[in-house]
């Protein structure tokens, strides 16, 4: 149950993050899956201890044993200069170009971890990433004065269930704020018409820019906590097309332009994920057998369905109206 | 050995070819880019290897004539796949259509899921082939090996080119394609039902998707998700090419699919050497060159020809000064600096990592010509820019002429 609980959280930040670039400034990223492959991989590399090759293979770039708020910020920096790099292209140019351009950088992430042996291990996956539990117990002895605490298991999923919750909390209300404030205003007019807000005066390549990086550096992190919870950087079957695909689904449900409804979003959407699972014992074997295609073939279907019939969401976009004086 | 990769190049881009065209058509006129493209080439190679299987059996084609079964089913798959189109644009595109192109674009994605996972139900999730005995290549001048199955592809991908240049430049329909990819509202005044001219592009651009697809399974395997790897080179090359040209798409293709394969042998360097990067470097640059020749031999169809031999000296000269004063300027580093200055990239399959140019081609192409090549024609100020660079050896000469005239005495 927490399981389900962590892994919705997870999700729920990066639903959180392509709100901002798309439900408030109308940025069509579908790229996450990339932004968050090179946060987990980046924790993986800085805050796992160094360990004997398996058989056979060179051992990959690691080994450095940081902690794990350095491992979550390192994350951060990287998905951001990334996002960064290829805001610069595209950002200046219409929608579509932007779309092409992160659906192409996620798969050559991807290919690139997948490929780089010596670096990512490639298709071996980075095994025995730490949890954040050794962190916890140096605060608690530095606290307490020199007591041991003993993490097992359990206590080891609450904490990081906690912090999952500190960085939903954290960048939830930082979001309320930051959108409510002139800045966030100028994001839905640009959201709205750029033309417009350019005409205003505003540099809105700056302010894509801006929010570009941010929303990455945010999905960056997500991908980190993500390594962190199981334990293992992979990528052949995570961060594929199909994980950021459901994250526009949490937030397309939930209602783009609304921090409440990507949380709800999220949590709805995989639960109903994890429904599925539950029932499918029970189930016919062909059935059985292509439950995993049937349930993508059924993503597919509801996205083509919630465009044709409401575009909006569930919640829809929350109206905010500016106090007067 | 030199020409070969250029040759696959060939081979693969004509592929490309078929694919970009049929994108590039559609995302003119409807204004959005379809996402299910690469499934829906998928798709058609499963119908022509479903078909060419059914033919030979049900049918009874001796194996002397399994070309002619696979031509038969490519053909089936073609139809199939046009009615396919058809019917996308009827039950589902036409009611998006609007102000926004987001709304289109996410039920493409939905629609790539859908055809996608549709593939693995019916066909499984293995790698399939049609089943071909395995042919000796013949060999050709200059070392060129060409097995039938590529000579085959060629001709049918010159064959289909030629047709959709026959139908834009001379049908009514085609006049009126071009005319609603250019000003929807305006084709509309002139009274061209634009539904029926959208519907036909759909049949059209799907048509070509499966024609595409089932080539594809002659040069490489028939993968289920190969639907997804091929989105990255078509959008590629429809972009190179300028979105809505079908010409710039053609070219794209090529450029696009010669590209990959000439930076094969780079990607493999890339793998254990330590100045990893450089390599990779001169592919780009080489291929940037090659983009930048073919977009002006296209765009200027009103020079003269020694002007156009001129340009494709010039860009030529470009890219091979670049590459010298790069290799230069990192071979010296790498020698005076106590570390390498680039890091061996450590690929474990480099030849899984060949989107990666079409990607890099993709982004260099937004950072420079966001028009693509279609665009360049629109562009004085790089046209002038060329024209100087091309101009830059004949000056050259020149000057070296008058040093050298100074410097020695002139004999009598």
């Amino acid at each position: 149950m927490i399981s389900f609980f962590a892994v919705a959280g997870i999700l729920a930040i990066a639903t959180l993050a392509l709100n901002i670039q798309w439900g408030y400034t109308g940025l069509f990223n579908i790229g996450i899956g990339g932004f968050m492959a090179v946060g987990a991989y980046t924790a993986a590399i800085l805050t796992t201890p160094l360990s004997d090759p398996p058989p056979f293979l060179p051992g990959h770039l690691g080994g450095f044993d940081l902690p794990f708020l350095v491992g979550i910020l390192a994350a951060m920096a990287v998905a951001g200069l990334l996002g960064f790099l290829i805001a610069l292209p595209t950002l200046r140019l219409r929608a579509d170009y932007l779309a092409i351009a992160t659906i192409g950088l996620a798969e050559i992430t991807r290919l690139y971890i997948l490929n780089a042996l010596t670096i990512t291990s490639g298709t071996f996956t980075i095994r025995g990433l730490p949890r954040p539990d050794q962190d916890v117990s140096d605060v608690f002895g530095w606290l307490t004065g020199g007591q041991e605490l003993d993490v097992g298991p359990v206590l080891s999923n609450l904490i990081i269930f906690v912090i999952i919750v500190v960085i939903i909390v954290l960048v939830y209300v930082v979001m309320e704020r930051s959108t409510r404030s002139p800045w966030g205003r100028v994001l839905k007019g640009i959201r709205e018409d750029e033309d417009a807000a350019a005409a205003l005066g505003k540099n809105t390549f700056r302010y894509k820019v801006q929010v570009f990086v941010i929303g990455s550096m945010i999905m960056g992190a997500a991908g980190a906590l993500f390594a962190h919870w199981f334990r293992v950087a992979e990528a052949n079957t995570s961060f594929v097309p199909a994980d950021t695909f459901l994250i526009w689904i949490m937030l397309i449900i939930g209602g783009s332009g609304n921090n409440k409804g990507a949380i709800l979003g999220a949590f709805l959407v995989w639960g109903l994920f994890a429904l599925t699972i539950l029932f499918t014992s029970q189930l016919p074997e062909f059935l059985r057998l292509n439950f995993s295609f049937i349930r993508l073939a059924a993503v597919g279907a509801i996205l083509i369905l919630l465009m044709i019939y409401r575009p909006q969401g569930i919640l829809g976009e929350e109206r905010v109206i500016s106090k007067m004086g | 050995m030199v020409l070969q990769p250029l040759i696959n190049g060939l081979i693969f881009g004509g592929i490309l070819v078929l694919g970009a065209v049929g994108l590039t058509l559609v995302y003119g006129i409807r204004r959005f880019p379809n996402f299910a493209h690469g499934d829906m080439m998928a798709l058609g190679a499963f119908f022509a290897l479903s078909f060419t299987m059914s033919f030979l059996t049900v049918l009874a084609f001796p194996p002397e004539l399994m070309w002619l079964a696979l031509l038969l089913a490519m053909a089936v798959s073609m139809v199939l796949m046009a009615v396919l189109g058809f019917v996308l644009e009827w039950g589902i595109f036409r009611r998006l259509h609007g102000e926004s192109l987001v709304r289109p674009l996410i039920a493409s994605i939905g629609l790539a899921f859908i055809i996608q996972n549709v593939i693995r139900i019916v066909w499984g999730t293995s790698n399939q082939n049609y089943g071909f005995p395995s042919q000796i290549a013949r060999s050709l001048p200059l070392g060129i090996r060409l097995t039938d199955n590529s000579l085959g592809i060629l001709i049918a991908v010159v064959v289909l080119v030629l047709a959709i240049h026959l139908v834009l430049k001379y049908t009514t329909l085609g006049k009126s394609m071009r005319a609603t990819a250019d000003n929807w509202d305006l084709a509309r005044v002139t009274g061209i039902d634009v539904q029926r001219v959208v519907y036909a592009t759909w049949a059209i651009g799907s048509a070509l998707a499966a024609a595409g697809g089932a080539l594809l399974g002659l040069f490489a395997v028939i993968r289920p998700i190969m639907g997804f790897a091929l989105l990255l080179p078509i959008f590629a090359a429809v972009i190179l090419g300028g979105i809505g040209s079908p010409y710039g798409a053609m070219a794209g293709g090529l450029l696009i699919g010669i590209g990959q394969e000439v930076s094969l042998p780079f990607l493999f360097l890339l793998s254990d050497t330590s100045v990893a990067v450089f390599p990779f470097l001169v592919a780009l640059v080489v291929i940037a060159g090659m983009a930048v020749i073919l977009g002006l031999w296209l765009t200027d169809q009103n020079r003269p020809r020694q002007a156009k031999y001129a340009y494709a000296s010039g860009g030529v000269m470009g890219a091979l000064a670049t590459v010298i004063l790069v290799a230069s300027a990192v071979g010296a580093l790498n020698l005076y600096l106590p570390f390498p200055l680039f890091f061996a990239m450590g690929l474990q399959q480099p030849s899984a990592f060949k989107p990666a140019i079409a990607f890099m081609i993709l982004v260099l192409v937004l950072l420079i010509v966001p028009g693509g090549l279609a665009g360049l024609a629109d562009k004085p100020r790089f046209k002038e820019f060329m024209k100087s660079v091309s101009a830059l050896p004949k000056r050259a000469t020149a000057a070296g002429k008058s040093l050298i005239g100074r410097v020695t005495p002139r004999s009598k």
